[in-house]
Protein backbone atom coordinates (compact mmCIF):
# COMPACT_ATOMS: atom_id res chain seq x y z
CA UNK A 1 0.00 0.00 0.00
CA UNK A 2 1.17 3.53 -0.56
CA UNK A 3 1.15 6.39 1.62
CA UNK A 4 0.86 10.34 0.91
CA UNK A 5 2.40 12.73 2.79
CA UNK A 6 0.36 15.27 2.66
CA UNK A 7 2.47 18.33 3.86
CA UNK A 8 4.62 17.71 1.14
CA UNK A 9 2.34 17.19 -1.52
CA UNK A 10 2.57 21.41 -1.92
CA UNK A 11 6.34 21.21 -2.32
CA UNK A 12 5.98 18.48 -4.75
CA UNK A 13 3.51 20.11 -6.82
CA UNK A 14 5.42 22.86 -7.29
CA UNK A 15 8.11 21.53 -8.06
CA UNK A 16 5.89 19.12 -10.65
CA UNK A 17 4.63 22.29 -12.30
CA UNK A 18 8.36 23.71 -12.71
CA UNK A 19 9.68 20.42 -14.17
CA UNK A 20 6.17 20.45 -16.55
CA UNK A 21 6.63 23.98 -17.03
CA UNK A 22 10.23 23.77 -18.41
CA UNK A 23 8.89 20.38 -20.58
CA UNK A 24 6.10 22.74 -21.99
CA UNK A 25 3.48 20.75 -20.92
CA UNK A 26 -0.03 22.66 -21.01
CA UNK A 27 -0.81 23.07 -17.09
CA UNK A 28 -4.14 23.58 -15.75
CA UNK A 29 -4.63 24.60 -12.35
CA UNK A 30 -8.74 23.55 -12.36
CA UNK A 31 -8.22 20.44 -13.28
CA UNK A 32 -4.65 20.02 -11.66
CA UNK A 33 -7.19 20.51 -8.47
CA UNK A 34 -8.85 17.85 -9.38
CA UNK A 35 -6.14 15.84 -9.79
CA UNK A 36 -4.69 16.48 -6.66
CA UNK A 37 -8.18 16.21 -4.75
CA UNK A 38 -8.35 12.65 -6.44
CA UNK A 39 -5.02 11.62 -5.20
CA UNK A 40 -4.90 13.51 -1.83
CA UNK A 41 -8.83 11.68 -1.38
CA UNK A 42 -7.61 7.92 -1.55
CA UNK A 43 -6.20 8.35 1.88
CA UNK A 44 -2.86 6.77 3.39
CA UNK A 45 -3.86 3.39 2.64
CA UNK A 46 -5.17 3.40 -0.44
CA UNK A 47 -3.52 2.46 -3.79
CA UNK A 48 -2.41 5.89 -5.43
CA UNK A 49 -4.48 5.63 -8.42
CA UNK A 50 -7.30 3.49 -8.73
CA UNK A 51 -10.30 3.52 -10.55
CA UNK A 52 -11.65 6.67 -8.99
CA UNK A 53 -8.54 8.75 -10.05
CA UNK A 54 -8.86 7.09 -13.75
CA UNK A 55 -12.71 8.18 -13.70
CA UNK A 56 -11.16 11.66 -12.98
CA UNK A 57 -8.58 11.17 -15.14
CA UNK A 58 -10.72 10.57 -18.31
CA UNK A 59 -10.76 13.30 -20.68
CA UNK A 60 -8.08 14.94 -19.83
CA UNK A 61 -5.54 16.34 -21.52
CA UNK A 62 -2.04 13.82 -22.44
CA UNK A 63 0.22 16.28 -20.12
CA UNK A 64 -1.99 16.14 -17.13
CA UNK A 65 -2.75 12.42 -17.44
CA UNK A 66 1.55 12.62 -16.94
CA UNK A 67 1.46 15.38 -14.57
CA UNK A 68 -0.95 12.73 -12.49
CA UNK A 69 1.30 10.23 -12.93
CA UNK A 70 4.45 11.99 -12.20
CA UNK A 71 2.51 13.68 -8.76
CA UNK A 72 1.80 9.80 -7.93
CA UNK A 73 5.34 8.94 -8.15
CA UNK A 74 6.73 11.54 -6.21
CA UNK A 75 4.28 11.45 -3.64
CA UNK A 76 4.76 7.95 -2.97
CA UNK A 77 6.77 6.13 0.06
CA UNK A 78 8.89 3.22 -1.25
CA UNK A 79 8.19 0.83 -3.86
CA UNK A 80 4.91 -0.98 -3.27
CA UNK A 81 3.29 1.74 -5.51
CA UNK A 82 1.36 0.16 -7.46
CA UNK A 83 1.09 2.47 -10.82
CA UNK A 84 -1.65 2.92 -13.26
CA UNK A 85 -0.25 3.26 -16.71
CA UNK A 86 -2.60 4.37 -19.34
CA UNK A 87 -1.95 2.40 -22.39
CA UNK A 88 -1.70 5.43 -24.98
CA UNK A 89 1.42 5.00 -25.40
CA UNK A 90 2.40 9.15 -25.89
CA UNK A 91 1.07 9.45 -21.81
CA UNK A 92 3.08 6.54 -20.79
CA UNK A 93 6.45 7.74 -22.79
CA UNK A 94 5.62 11.43 -21.33
CA UNK A 95 5.24 10.22 -17.25
CA UNK A 96 8.58 8.36 -17.89
CA UNK A 97 10.51 11.18 -19.61
CA UNK A 98 9.21 13.13 -16.54
CA UNK A 99 9.65 11.07 -14.15
CA UNK A 100 13.16 10.72 -15.46
CA UNK A 101 13.72 14.02 -15.47
CA UNK A 102 12.86 13.73 -11.43
CA UNK A 103 15.41 11.71 -10.63
CA UNK A 104 18.01 14.48 -10.55
CA UNK A 105 15.92 15.73 -7.09
CA UNK A 106 14.83 13.15 -5.71
CA UNK A 107 16.16 10.65 -2.93
CA UNK A 108 15.60 8.04 -0.91
CA UNK A 109 11.68 6.58 -0.92
CA UNK A 110 10.92 9.24 -3.61
CA UNK A 111 13.98 8.19 -6.11
CA UNK A 112 13.44 4.37 -5.16
CA UNK A 113 9.36 4.78 -5.99
CA UNK A 114 10.57 6.40 -9.44
CA UNK A 115 13.07 4.05 -10.24
CA UNK A 116 11.08 1.46 -9.57
CA UNK A 117 8.36 2.90 -11.92
CA UNK A 118 11.05 3.22 -14.36
CA UNK A 119 12.35 -0.64 -14.52
CA UNK A 120 8.88 -1.78 -14.23
CA UNK A 121 7.09 0.70 -16.66
CA UNK A 122 6.06 -1.90 -19.56
CA UNK A 123 3.04 -0.73 -22.22
CA UNK A 124 2.04 -4.24 -23.08
CA UNK A 125 1.64 -5.47 -19.44
CA UNK A 126 0.25 -2.35 -17.73
CA UNK A 127 -2.54 -2.62 -15.55
CA UNK A 128 -5.48 -1.07 -14.51
CA UNK A 129 -5.94 -1.31 -10.53
CA UNK A 130 -8.71 -1.68 -9.09
CA UNK A 131 -10.33 -2.20 -5.30
CA UNK A 132 -6.68 -4.42 -5.25
CA UNK A 133 -7.67 -6.15 -8.42
CA UNK A 134 -5.64 -6.28 -11.63
CA UNK A 135 -6.77 -6.26 -14.68
CA UNK A 136 -4.97 -7.48 -17.41
CA UNK A 137 -4.55 -4.77 -19.87
CA UNK A 138 -5.48 -7.29 -22.77
CA UNK A 139 -8.61 -7.35 -20.94
CA UNK A 140 -9.39 -3.52 -22.36
CA UNK A 141 -7.46 -3.75 -25.53
CA UNK A 142 -8.87 -6.65 -26.72
CA UNK A 143 -12.26 -4.64 -26.60
CA UNK A 144 -11.25 -1.56 -28.10
CA UNK A 145 -13.82 -0.32 -31.13
CA UNK A 146 -12.26 1.17 -34.05
CA UNK A 147 -14.95 3.14 -36.56
CA UNK A 148 -14.83 1.97 -39.99
CA UNK A 149 -17.45 4.62 -40.77
CA UNK A 150 -18.32 8.02 -39.26
CA UNK A 151 -18.43 8.06 -35.68
CA UNK A 152 -20.62 7.84 -33.21
CA UNK A 153 -22.45 5.90 -35.58
CA UNK A 154 -21.00 2.38 -33.41
CA UNK A 155 -23.05 0.67 -35.22
CA UNK A 156 -20.50 0.74 -38.14
CA UNK A 157 -17.78 0.17 -35.55
CA UNK A 158 -15.62 -2.97 -35.75
CA UNK A 159 -13.69 -4.36 -33.41
CA UNK A 160 -10.22 -5.61 -33.63
CA UNK A 161 -8.15 -8.38 -31.22
CA UNK A 162 -5.18 -7.43 -29.52
CA UNK A 163 -3.06 -8.19 -31.98
CA UNK A 164 -5.03 -5.51 -33.65
CA UNK A 165 -6.12 -7.61 -36.14
CA UNK A 166 -10.09 -7.33 -37.30
CA UNK A 167 -12.27 -10.19 -36.09
CA UNK A 168 -15.56 -10.70 -37.12
CA UNK A 169 -17.98 -7.66 -36.11
CA UNK A 170 -19.91 -8.22 -33.74
CA UNK A 171 -23.77 -7.46 -34.37
CA UNK A 172 -24.08 -4.12 -33.06
CA UNK A 173 -27.33 -3.29 -32.12
CA UNK A 174 -27.62 -0.30 -29.81
CA UNK A 175 -25.72 2.91 -29.09
CA UNK A 176 -25.97 5.48 -27.57
CA UNK A 177 -23.17 8.83 -27.18
CA UNK A 178 -23.52 11.31 -25.06
CA UNK A 179 -21.69 14.83 -24.52
CA UNK A 180 -19.16 15.75 -27.89
CA UNK A 181 -18.45 12.35 -28.98
CA UNK A 182 -16.18 11.24 -25.96
CA UNK A 183 -18.62 8.98 -23.72
CA UNK A 184 -21.31 6.52 -24.92
CA UNK A 185 -22.52 2.94 -24.86
CA UNK A 186 -22.29 0.35 -26.98
CA UNK A 187 -24.62 -2.96 -26.96
CA UNK A 188 -22.64 -5.69 -28.06
CA UNK A 189 -22.99 -8.86 -29.80
CA UNK A 190 -23.37 -10.99 -26.23
CA UNK A 191 -26.08 -8.60 -25.09
CA UNK A 192 -24.05 -6.91 -22.81
CA UNK A 193 -23.77 -2.92 -22.76
CA UNK A 194 -20.49 -1.39 -21.98
CA UNK A 195 -19.40 2.27 -21.98
CA UNK A 196 -16.48 3.77 -24.38
CA UNK A 197 -14.54 6.18 -23.36
CA UNK A 198 -12.37 8.21 -26.58
CA UNK A 199 -8.74 8.23 -25.30
CA UNK A 200 -6.69 9.60 -27.48
CA UNK A 201 -6.69 7.59 -31.16
CA UNK A 202 -8.35 4.68 -29.48
CA UNK A 203 -11.92 4.14 -28.36
CA UNK A 204 -12.21 1.95 -25.06
CA UNK A 205 -14.62 -0.45 -23.77
CA UNK A 206 -15.35 -0.51 -19.89
CA UNK A 207 -17.49 -2.95 -18.40
CA UNK A 208 -20.68 -0.95 -16.60
CA UNK A 209 -18.98 -2.67 -13.48
CA UNK A 210 -16.59 -0.80 -13.66
CA UNK A 211 -17.90 2.84 -14.03
CA UNK A 212 -17.94 5.01 -11.02
CA UNK A 213 -21.70 5.67 -9.43
CA UNK A 214 -21.83 9.19 -10.78
CA UNK A 215 -21.20 7.99 -14.53
CA UNK A 216 -23.77 5.12 -14.24
CA UNK A 217 -26.08 7.26 -13.06
CA UNK A 218 -25.13 9.86 -15.84
CA UNK A 219 -26.26 6.66 -18.35
CA UNK A 220 -29.14 6.65 -16.63
CA UNK A 221 -30.23 10.37 -16.42
CA UNK A 222 -29.73 10.62 -20.45
CA UNK A 223 -31.53 7.07 -22.07
CA UNK A 224 -34.41 8.85 -22.68
CA UNK A 225 -37.99 7.16 -24.03
CA UNK A 226 -35.64 4.84 -27.04
CA UNK A 227 -36.94 1.81 -26.39
CA UNK A 228 -34.22 0.05 -27.60
CA UNK A 229 -32.25 1.09 -24.86
CA UNK A 230 -34.61 -0.39 -21.88
CA UNK A 231 -31.79 -3.42 -21.13
CA UNK A 232 -29.58 -0.53 -20.82
CA UNK A 233 -31.62 1.01 -18.34
CA UNK A 234 -32.15 -2.87 -16.59
CA UNK A 235 -28.17 -3.09 -16.40
CA UNK A 236 -27.44 0.33 -15.18
CA UNK A 237 -29.61 -0.21 -12.67
CA UNK A 238 -28.48 -3.72 -11.48
CA UNK A 239 -24.90 -2.11 -11.22
CA UNK A 240 -26.19 0.88 -9.33
CA UNK A 241 -28.58 -0.08 -6.89
CA UNK A 242 -26.63 -1.81 -4.59
CA UNK A 243 -24.11 0.99 -4.46
CA UNK A 244 -26.91 3.10 -3.46
CA UNK A 245 -27.23 2.01 0.31
CA UNK A 246 -29.25 4.69 2.66
CA UNK A 247 -25.22 5.62 3.33
CA UNK A 248 -24.42 5.87 0.32
CA UNK A 249 -26.78 8.33 -0.92
CA UNK A 250 -26.05 10.35 1.74
CA UNK A 251 -22.55 10.05 0.97
CA UNK A 252 -22.89 10.76 -2.57
CA UNK A 253 -25.24 13.89 -2.33
CA UNK A 254 -28.38 12.07 -3.01
CA UNK A 255 -30.15 13.93 -0.13
CA UNK A 256 -29.08 17.20 -1.37
CA UNK A 257 -32.06 19.25 -1.49
CA UNK A 258 -32.50 22.71 -0.84
CA UNK A 259 -35.35 23.50 1.50
CA UNK A 260 -38.15 24.86 -0.21
CA UNK A 261 -39.74 26.18 3.13
CA UNK A 262 -42.66 28.63 3.55
CA UNK A 263 -42.17 32.06 3.23
CA UNK A 264 -44.91 33.92 3.56
CA UNK A 265 -44.07 35.52 6.77
CA UNK A 266 -41.03 37.13 4.78
CA UNK A 267 -43.29 37.34 1.37
CA UNK A 268 -45.86 39.37 3.10
CA UNK A 269 -43.17 41.91 4.56
CA UNK A 270 -42.00 42.40 1.00
CA UNK A 271 -40.11 44.68 -0.63
CA UNK A 272 -38.07 46.80 0.72
CA UNK A 273 -35.52 44.84 3.08
CA UNK A 274 -32.31 45.02 3.69
CA UNK A 275 -29.04 42.51 4.20
CA UNK A 276 -29.77 43.59 8.34
CA UNK A 277 -33.05 42.20 7.86
CA UNK A 278 -33.00 39.64 6.07
CA UNK A 279 -30.23 38.13 8.55
CA UNK A 280 -32.47 39.27 11.65
CA UNK A 281 -35.11 36.30 9.67
CA UNK A 282 -35.08 33.22 11.40
CA UNK A 283 -32.84 31.13 10.00
CA UNK A 284 -35.01 28.64 8.60
CA UNK A 285 -37.05 31.39 7.02
CA UNK A 286 -33.63 32.33 5.46
CA UNK A 287 -33.36 29.16 3.37
CA UNK A 288 -35.61 29.04 0.91
CA UNK A 289 -37.21 29.14 -2.43
CA UNK A 290 -39.26 32.15 -3.68
CA UNK A 291 -40.86 34.12 -6.46
CA UNK A 292 -38.20 34.86 -8.93
CA UNK A 293 -38.73 38.60 -9.51
CA UNK A 294 -39.02 39.33 -6.20
CA UNK A 295 -35.49 37.26 -5.55
CA UNK A 296 -33.37 39.48 -7.87
CA UNK A 297 -35.00 42.33 -7.04
CA UNK A 298 -33.43 41.95 -3.56
CA UNK A 299 -30.22 40.30 -4.92
CA UNK A 300 -29.77 43.72 -7.02
CA UNK A 301 -30.43 46.12 -3.92
CA UNK A 302 -28.48 43.45 -1.87
CA UNK A 303 -25.73 43.31 -4.73
CA UNK A 304 -24.69 47.09 -5.47
CA UNK A 305 -21.56 47.52 -8.52
CA UNK A 306 -18.54 46.79 -6.47
CA UNK A 307 -16.73 49.16 -8.03
CA UNK A 308 -15.24 50.80 -4.25
CA UNK A 309 -15.48 55.00 -4.51
CA UNK A 310 -11.87 56.02 -4.57
CA UNK A 311 -10.53 52.95 -5.96
CA UNK A 312 -11.11 53.02 -10.23
CA UNK A 313 -8.91 49.92 -10.25
CA UNK A 314 -11.14 47.76 -8.01
CA UNK A 315 -11.94 43.98 -9.48
CA UNK A 316 -15.73 45.31 -10.31
CA UNK A 317 -14.62 47.73 -12.84
CA UNK A 318 -12.57 45.87 -15.41
CA UNK A 319 -14.66 43.36 -17.69
CA UNK A 320 -11.98 41.12 -17.64
CA UNK A 321 -11.39 37.29 -18.33
CA UNK A 322 -8.96 35.19 -17.54
CA UNK A 323 -5.91 34.30 -19.35
CA UNK A 324 -5.98 31.41 -21.23
CA UNK A 325 -2.93 29.16 -22.26
CA UNK A 326 -2.35 26.18 -23.72
CA UNK A 327 -5.41 23.92 -23.19
CA UNK A 328 -6.94 25.94 -20.75
CA UNK A 329 -5.05 27.95 -18.16
CA UNK A 330 -1.40 28.27 -17.14
CA UNK A 331 0.23 28.63 -13.79
CA UNK A 332 3.52 30.28 -13.18
CA UNK A 333 5.23 29.60 -10.74
CA UNK A 334 8.63 31.03 -9.53
CA UNK A 335 10.77 27.97 -7.49
CA UNK A 336 10.58 29.20 -4.43
CA UNK A 337 7.30 29.75 -4.51
CA UNK A 338 4.15 26.49 -4.80
CA UNK A 339 0.91 26.70 -5.83
CA UNK A 340 -1.08 28.81 -4.92
CA UNK A 341 -4.81 28.38 -4.32
CA UNK A 342 -6.31 31.71 -4.78
CA UNK A 343 -7.90 31.12 -7.85
CA UNK A 344 -5.78 33.38 -10.09
CA UNK A 345 -5.31 31.37 -12.95
CA UNK A 346 -1.74 33.31 -13.89
CA UNK A 347 0.33 33.84 -11.04
CA UNK A 348 3.99 34.93 -11.12
CA UNK A 349 6.38 35.78 -8.44
CA UNK A 350 9.67 36.78 -7.95
CA UNK A 351 12.02 36.84 -4.55
CA UNK A 352 13.02 39.92 -3.77
CA UNK A 353 11.34 41.80 -6.89
CA UNK A 354 9.56 44.66 -7.06
CA UNK A 355 6.47 42.72 -6.31
CA UNK A 356 7.16 40.11 -3.98
CA UNK A 357 3.21 39.12 -2.46
CA UNK A 358 1.44 36.78 -4.53
CA UNK A 359 0.16 38.09 -7.82
CA UNK A 360 -0.61 37.34 -11.55
CA UNK A 361 -1.49 38.66 -14.58
CA UNK A 362 -4.97 39.34 -15.63
CA UNK A 363 -5.68 40.24 -19.33
CA UNK A 364 -8.36 42.75 -19.67
CA UNK A 365 -11.13 43.28 -22.02
CA UNK A 366 -9.35 45.36 -24.31
CA UNK A 367 -6.65 43.15 -24.49
CA UNK A 368 -3.99 44.88 -21.71
CA UNK A 369 -2.50 42.67 -19.55
CA UNK A 370 -2.15 43.96 -16.03
CA UNK A 371 -0.14 42.99 -13.10
CA UNK A 372 -2.58 41.97 -10.27
CA UNK A 373 -1.10 41.75 -6.78
CA UNK A 374 -2.99 41.34 -2.78
CA UNK A 375 -3.01 44.86 -1.08
CA UNK A 376 -1.24 44.02 1.62
CA UNK A 377 -3.78 46.05 4.03
CA UNK A 378 -6.75 46.99 2.45
CA UNK A 379 -9.24 44.13 2.39
CA UNK A 380 -12.96 43.36 0.89
CA UNK A 381 -15.28 41.80 3.02
CA UNK A 382 -14.16 38.20 2.63
CA UNK A 383 -10.50 38.66 1.35
CA UNK A 384 -7.60 40.89 0.63
CA UNK A 385 -8.35 43.61 -2.06
CA UNK A 386 -6.71 43.42 -5.47
CA UNK A 387 -4.19 46.41 -6.88
CA UNK A 388 -3.68 46.53 -10.68
CA UNK A 389 -0.18 47.76 -12.46
CA UNK A 390 0.49 48.58 -16.06
CA UNK A 391 3.69 46.10 -16.84
CA UNK A 392 5.73 49.25 -17.03
CA UNK A 393 5.59 49.25 -13.58
CA UNK A 394 7.90 45.98 -12.99
CA UNK A 395 11.29 46.30 -12.61
CA UNK A 396 13.63 45.34 -15.43
CA UNK A 397 14.56 42.00 -13.76
CA UNK A 398 11.05 41.40 -13.71
CA UNK A 399 10.26 41.91 -16.74
CA UNK A 400 12.94 39.75 -18.04
CA UNK A 401 12.05 36.67 -15.06
CA UNK A 402 8.61 37.22 -16.69
CA UNK A 403 9.13 37.11 -20.10
CA UNK A 404 11.28 33.56 -19.65
CA UNK A 405 8.92 32.18 -17.97
CA UNK A 406 6.00 33.04 -20.64
CA UNK A 407 8.07 32.00 -22.90
CA UNK A 408 7.92 28.35 -21.67
CA UNK A 409 3.70 28.24 -22.49
CA UNK A 410 4.86 28.52 -25.95
CA UNK A 411 3.30 25.89 -28.08
CA UNK A 412 6.53 23.57 -28.00
CA UNK A 413 6.01 22.10 -31.52
CA UNK A 414 7.14 19.17 -30.24
CA UNK A 415 6.76 15.58 -31.35
CA UNK A 416 3.76 15.15 -29.88
CA UNK A 417 1.31 15.55 -32.74
CA UNK A 418 -1.97 15.32 -30.49
CA UNK A 419 -0.51 18.26 -28.01
CA UNK A 420 0.58 20.41 -30.89
CA UNK A 421 -3.01 19.89 -32.63
CA UNK A 422 -4.37 20.48 -29.13
CA UNK A 423 -2.91 23.41 -28.95
CA UNK A 424 -3.38 24.84 -32.31
CA UNK A 425 -7.57 24.02 -31.71
CA UNK A 426 -7.11 26.75 -28.95
CA UNK A 427 -7.90 30.46 -29.43
CA UNK A 428 -5.13 31.63 -27.09
CA UNK A 429 -2.35 32.41 -29.91
CA UNK A 430 -3.27 35.95 -29.68
CA UNK A 431 -3.57 35.97 -26.18
CA UNK A 432 -0.06 34.93 -25.86
CA UNK A 433 1.18 37.14 -28.45
CA UNK A 434 -0.58 39.93 -26.68
CA UNK A 435 1.34 39.46 -23.63
CA UNK A 436 4.48 38.52 -25.38
CA UNK A 437 4.22 42.09 -27.44
CA UNK A 438 3.54 43.73 -24.21
CA UNK A 439 6.62 42.56 -21.93
CA UNK A 440 8.83 43.17 -24.85
CA UNK A 441 7.64 46.71 -25.01
CA UNK A 442 7.60 47.07 -21.18
CA UNK A 443 11.28 45.53 -21.43
CA UNK A 444 12.60 48.31 -24.24
CA UNK A 445 10.91 50.93 -22.02
CA UNK A 446 12.89 49.82 -19.26
CA UNK A 447 15.82 49.68 -21.26
CA UNK A 448 15.33 53.03 -22.54
CA UNK A 449 14.76 54.72 -19.03
CA UNK A 450 17.80 56.24 -17.48
CA UNK B 1 -14.31 26.82 11.54
CA UNK B 2 -12.52 28.74 8.72
CA UNK B 3 -14.65 30.32 6.10
CA UNK B 4 -13.63 29.62 2.82
CA UNK B 5 -13.10 32.55 0.86
CA UNK B 6 -15.35 32.75 -2.18
CA UNK B 7 -12.37 32.73 -4.79
CA UNK B 8 -11.87 29.09 -3.30
CA UNK B 9 -15.30 28.12 -3.38
CA UNK B 10 -15.42 28.62 -6.94
CA UNK B 11 -12.01 27.02 -7.67
CA UNK B 12 -13.55 24.02 -5.70
CA UNK B 13 -16.67 24.28 -7.87
CA UNK B 14 -14.29 24.63 -10.71
CA UNK B 15 -11.79 21.87 -10.34
CA UNK B 16 -15.51 19.33 -9.31
CA UNK B 17 -17.45 20.63 -12.15
CA UNK B 18 -15.62 20.78 -15.23
CA UNK B 19 -14.30 17.43 -15.78
CA UNK B 20 -17.88 15.74 -15.60
CA UNK B 21 -19.79 18.57 -16.99
CA UNK B 22 -19.84 16.86 -20.97
CA UNK B 23 -22.05 14.06 -19.52
CA UNK B 24 -24.80 16.67 -18.56
CA UNK B 25 -28.30 16.46 -20.39
CA UNK B 26 -28.94 20.07 -20.28
CA UNK B 27 -26.16 23.05 -19.22
CA UNK B 28 -28.15 25.58 -17.05
CA UNK B 29 -26.36 28.41 -15.21
CA UNK B 30 -26.88 29.82 -11.72
CA UNK B 31 -26.25 33.30 -10.74
CA UNK B 32 -25.39 33.97 -7.48
CA UNK B 33 -25.36 36.91 -5.19
CA UNK B 34 -23.70 37.52 -1.64
CA UNK B 35 -24.47 39.69 1.26
CA UNK B 36 -20.70 39.90 0.65
CA UNK B 37 -20.97 41.97 -2.53
CA UNK B 38 -20.01 39.33 -4.49
CA UNK B 39 -21.64 37.83 -7.58
CA UNK B 40 -21.20 35.42 -9.92
CA UNK B 41 -22.85 33.03 -12.26
CA UNK B 42 -22.13 29.00 -12.53
CA UNK B 43 -22.89 28.72 -16.33
CA UNK B 44 -22.29 25.16 -17.20
CA UNK B 45 -22.56 25.69 -20.92
CA UNK B 46 -19.71 28.07 -20.17
CA UNK B 47 -16.29 27.15 -21.58
CA UNK B 48 -15.13 29.20 -18.62
CA UNK B 49 -17.63 27.56 -16.13
CA UNK B 50 -17.64 30.58 -13.69
CA UNK B 51 -17.44 34.05 -14.39
CA UNK B 52 -17.90 36.77 -11.35
CA UNK B 53 -20.61 39.18 -12.90
CA UNK B 54 -24.29 38.49 -12.29
CA UNK B 55 -26.23 37.57 -14.88
CA UNK B 56 -29.95 37.97 -15.86
CA UNK B 57 -30.55 35.02 -17.63
CA UNK B 58 -29.10 32.28 -15.25
CA UNK B 59 -32.08 29.42 -14.99
CA UNK B 60 -31.38 29.69 -11.00
CA UNK B 61 -30.59 32.91 -9.22
CA UNK B 62 -28.99 32.46 -5.40
CA UNK B 63 -29.15 34.82 -2.71
CA UNK B 64 -26.98 33.47 0.00
CA UNK B 65 -23.25 34.49 2.09
CA UNK B 66 -19.98 33.56 2.03
CA UNK B 67 -20.34 31.64 5.35
CA UNK B 68 -23.44 29.19 3.36
CA UNK B 69 -21.32 28.92 0.74
CA UNK B 70 -18.30 28.55 2.27
CA UNK B 71 -20.45 25.10 4.32
CA UNK B 72 -22.18 24.40 1.02
CA UNK B 73 -19.07 22.89 -0.12
CA UNK B 74 -17.66 21.31 3.42
CA UNK B 75 -21.22 19.61 3.77
CA UNK B 76 -21.50 21.18 6.78
CA UNK B 77 -24.96 23.63 5.68
CA UNK B 78 -28.04 21.59 6.47
CA UNK B 79 -30.68 22.90 4.76
CA UNK B 80 -33.17 21.48 6.45
CA UNK B 81 -31.19 22.74 9.85
CA UNK B 82 -29.82 26.14 9.06
CA UNK B 83 -27.95 27.74 11.75
CA UNK B 84 -28.76 31.28 12.87
CA UNK B 85 -25.52 32.49 9.99
CA UNK B 86 -26.65 30.86 6.79
CA UNK B 87 -28.87 32.29 4.25
CA UNK B 88 -29.76 30.46 1.49
CA UNK B 89 -32.78 31.73 -0.83
CA UNK B 90 -33.05 31.05 -3.98
CA UNK B 91 -35.89 30.66 -7.15
CA UNK B 92 -36.29 29.53 -10.62
CA UNK B 93 -35.66 26.26 -12.53
CA UNK B 94 -35.64 23.37 -10.07
CA UNK B 95 -34.85 20.86 -12.15
CA UNK B 96 -31.02 23.05 -12.94
CA UNK B 97 -30.12 21.49 -8.98
CA UNK B 98 -30.80 18.30 -10.52
CA UNK B 99 -28.14 18.70 -12.97
CA UNK B 100 -25.91 20.22 -10.72
CA UNK B 101 -26.34 17.45 -8.41
CA UNK B 102 -25.77 14.87 -11.39
CA UNK B 103 -22.11 17.01 -11.68
CA UNK B 104 -21.10 16.82 -7.99
CA UNK B 105 -22.96 13.40 -6.61
CA UNK B 106 -19.58 11.81 -7.17
CA UNK B 107 -17.24 14.38 -6.26
CA UNK B 108 -17.58 13.45 -2.22
CA UNK B 109 -14.03 11.73 -1.57
CA UNK B 110 -12.64 14.84 -3.26
CA UNK B 111 -14.32 17.72 -1.62
CA UNK B 112 -12.77 16.91 2.08
CA UNK B 113 -8.88 16.85 0.52
CA UNK B 114 -9.34 19.86 -1.54
CA UNK B 115 -10.91 21.87 1.44
CA UNK B 116 -8.48 20.43 3.73
CA UNK B 117 -6.10 21.71 0.97
CA UNK B 118 -7.71 24.93 0.80
CA UNK B 119 -7.70 25.51 4.53
CA UNK B 120 -4.64 24.96 5.41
Amino acid sequence: MTSIKPKSQLSTQAHVAELAAKAGVPVDPVKEAGLAAAILALGPDATLLNEKALDRVRGLDEGLRARAILMALTTAYGQELTPLIFKSGSVSEFATRLAASTKDILAGAQLAAVNHFLATFDSEKAFLARDGQEIPLWTIAEAQVHPAGAYPSTREARLLDKNDKPVEPHPLSGSASFSDGTFGVVRLGSGAWSAWFQNDWNRDLVPLDELSSASLQAIRDHLGPRAELRGLAAQVDQVLSPRLDKADRRQLGYEFELAKLDLDALAASGPPVDAAQLMALPAPARVARHDEGWLRSIIKRLSPPQLASGQPEAIGSWSQRELTFGDRYAYITHATQPLSSTGAHLQWTVAGAAFPSEGGLVELAGGEYRLWQFDPVRRRPNGPDLNYYPLEALDRDSLVGLREVVARLAPSGGEDSVMRTARQAHPYGASYARLLQQIDRALASADRAP
Amino acid sequence: MPTLQTPHVLLLLRSWLEPRRGLLRRTPSFAFATLEGERFTLDLADPELVRREWSDAADVTVLTNARTLSDLVTGEFDPRRPRSEHLFMWSGDAAAWGELETLTKDATSARGAAIDHLRR
